[in-house]
């Protein structure tokens, strides 16, 4: 009876909508560092720092698959720009 | 008679699954309900895909029943009355063919026209609603955060050409705005694979959210 009632739960973990598509933190940045026009190499950045400063404004630092290091700057009022780090 | 064969069927099944070790168990628990969702998500995907083949052939039908109603009859009118002044004048076996030929040719095209703007205001048409894509846009899986700002930045960054543009403070031409702006709606199309049904609907609805840009007030 036990064993059915882990067999039937684990069916119903396994019916668990996921996304198709959900995007990964890694993927959304890589994906704003080539919007920029700035090559990256893959689809996915790893080394993700991000720091938040008084003002709102949020900086994040992180490595493409080609190894180089980005730094996108995200402002208070919603802006992007993305500058390479050498 | 299809639910006892579906309970004949689980209670077999979990006959046989119960002389199976635990690990394999799960592992079978897991993998069946992998395929329940997908088989579950199937027709979802499909109606979203008829969804979007359906609007697109209803638009088709549309324009294929404007075609129609520009027809040979919206001249009809005027057609008559130039008979009727023929048929005063002096005849001429040979010359009143052509002439009349020539008129009810271009009273039809004066006709068709008039006829079809008439069509086409009173045509009923898919209302082209930019807050309901944004909003879409803004929901969609299929895009990060970061790269729905970066979008919003260049969108913000096209506004401002557009007003600069409007208000002639560069030399620039509206090609290049227009080409700024296939740019980012190309941007966004490429970033929304995941998500066909929006990707669609921002496609078919580009030169709608153009003009609507053309138009926003500064």
């Amino acid at each position: 009876m036990k064993t059915l009632m882990m067999f039937a739960m684990l069916m119903v973990v396994g019916m668990t909508p996921v996304s198709a598509y959900a995007v990964t933190k890694a993927e959304d940045i890589a994906t704003t560092i080539m919007l920029r026009g700035q090559p990256c190499g893959g689809n996915a950045v790893s080394g993700i720092s991000e720091q938040k400063d008084a003002a709102g404004n949020t900086v994040i630092k992180a490595t493409c698959p080609n190894g180089k290091r980005y730094r996108v700057d995200v402002s208070a009022s919603g802006r992007v720009s993305v500058t390479p780090i050498q | 008679m299809n639910t006892l064969q579906f309970a004949f069927g689980f209670a077999t099944m979990a006959n046989m699954v119960m002389r199976l070790s635990v690990v394999t168990r799960m592992v079978i628990a897991l993998c069946l309900g992998m395929v329940l969702q997908l088989q579950l998500a199937a027709p979802a995907l499909a109606c979203a895909d008829d969804a979007v083949k359906s609007r697109e052939s209803a638009l088709v039908v549309q324009q294929v029943v404007e075609d129609a109603h520009s027809s040979p009859l919206n001249g009809g009118k005027d057609d008559e009355a130039k008979m009727a002044d023929d048929t005063v004048k002096p005849p001429h076996a040979k010359s009143q063919t052509k002439p009349d030929a020539d008129t009810s040719r271009t009273e039809f095209k004066a006709g068709s026209k008039a006829g079809s703007k008439e069509i086409a205001t009173a045509s009923i048409r898919p209302r082209f609603d930019m807050d309901a894509l944004i909003a879409r846009l803004k929901e969609s899986d299929a895009i990060g955060m970061f790269t729905k700002l970066a979008l919003r930045s260049d969108a913000l960054d096209l506004m401002d050409l557009v007003n600069t543009w409007k208000h002639k403070a560069k030399k620039i031409s509206l090609q290049e705005v227009r080409s700024r702006y296939d740019g980012l709606v190309l941007k966004v199309l490429a970033l929304l694979d995941d998500d066909p049904a929006l990707s669609g609907d921002i496609s078919s609805a580009r030169e709608e959210i153009w003009q609507s840009l053309l138009e926003v007030k500064t």
